[in-house]
């Protein structure tokens, strides 16, 4: 499965920070994934970032990692330094429903 | 209780058999018009947007409605109500089978444009729903009853896999749609995210009404007992109508509801 900049650059991170094994640290970074309702296909770096700051913690907790919350907060400050070419775009789905259900709001 | 043998015992069973078969028209009639007239609303609807913003989605769908829901499963029916001349009437299965197919198959187009866009498996699984269709509009003749039966009945198992699939998609869709707003990616929208629901189960509807026809072929061709498929699909029917009604001009809900 093709996974997006963002996320590869996360996992590389996540290992760097914790000293998790790769498949470890992407499937850590799946897990919270899922739970936001994000796709590791397309998640953009916004996206991410929500990511790291809301969910993460959780999962580095339950895959042994010390300060976790620490570590989300130092990734979060490097994944706002890095440049993806990814942007926000609204999803194809979510655009269509809210032109189509919910018109005039 | 009746008595089989007697003059007296036969009059009821005549006369609530006639009220059966009525009532069943009727609720065929009130099924089908409802889903027909929600469908080509909603199709219309779908369309006057697309217009308006260029985009494909709503094309497809609308389109899928108006000429699927509304003019295919109308021609579907509309022998029940009206005797047509002999050579509308050879080729309206046709047409109606052809609209109907063609609806399925721009509802697929619609869910790998909505949900699945990049992935190459998507637009093979299309395609394949397409050519396999074909044989839904002019089914090929297998030599004795038994194999014709059960090719019709797996091609037009074919017509409501879209549907399930859309229904799945959009559910799925809105449970993610629901984890993001919650760690705040984007603005919840309680009545975005209800009638997304109500969109699915129409979906899921207009598949349990496909599914119910099958079903109720196979109870009819393995046994005596006659099902009242009329009032299976009315019923079906009038669901779809609801959910596609409320889902495109139902009420805001409180903000605490989605």
């Amino acid at each position: 499965m093709t996974t997006s900049p963002v996320f590869d650059w996360t996992g590389h991170a996540i290992q760097d920070h914790t000293g998790l094994e790769a498949l470890q640290a992407r499937g850590t970074l799946r897990f919270a994934l899922k739970e936001g309702g994000l796709d590791p296909s397309s998640v953009t770096p916004h996206e991410m970032s929500a990511v790291i700051k809301q969910l993460l913690p959780k999962f580095l907790k339950k895959s042994g990692v010390d300060d976790a919350d620490g570590v989300c907060v130092r990734l979060g400050i490097a994944l706002n330094t890095q440049n993806f070419s990814q942007q926000d775009q609204p999803r194809a789905a979510e655009a269509f429903f809210q032109r189509a259900l919910t018109p005039k709001r | 209780m009746a008595d089989r043998g007697s003059t007296l015992g036969r009059y009821p069973k005549k006369t609530s058999q006639i009220a059966m078969s009525s009532f069943l028209q009727v609720a065929n009639l009130v099924g089908g018009v409802l889903f027909a007239l929600t469908s080509i609303i909603v199709g219309v609807r779908l369309l006057w947007l697309a217009r308006r913003t260029g985009e494909l989605p709503e094309l497809l769908i609308g389109l899928a409605f108006a000429v699927a829901g509304c003019i295919g499963y109308f021609l579907g029916i509309v022998q029940v109500f009206i005797e047509l001349p002999e050579t509308l009437e050879r080729a309206r299965p046709y047409a109606s089978r052809a609209l109907i197919a063609i609806g399925s198959v721009l509802i697929a187009v619609a869910i790998w444009k909505l949900f699945y866009v990049g992935k190459g498996w998507a637009p093979l699984s299309v395609l394949t729903l397409a050519v396999l269709l074909i044989f839904d509009v002019f089914p090929i003749d297998l030599g004795s009853s038994e194999p014709n039966f059960y090719f019709r009945r797996a091609t037009q198992v074919l017509l409501l896999v879209p549907y399930v699939w859309m229904s799945l998609a959009s559910l799925r869709f809105r449970k993610n749609l629901l984890r993001r707003w919650k760690i705040g990616l984007g603005d919840a929208d309680p009545l975005l995210a209800r009638r997304l629901r109500l969109w699915s189960y129409g979906t899921g509807a207009i598949a349990g009404l496909f599914l119910t026809v099958q079903l109720v072929a196979f109870v009819h061709h393995y046994s005596e007992t006659r099902l009242p498929e009329e009032l299976f699909v009315a019923i079906w029917g009038i669901a779809c109508a609801a959910c596609m009604w409320l889902a495109f001009f139902g009420k805001a809900p409180a903000a605490s509801e989605a």
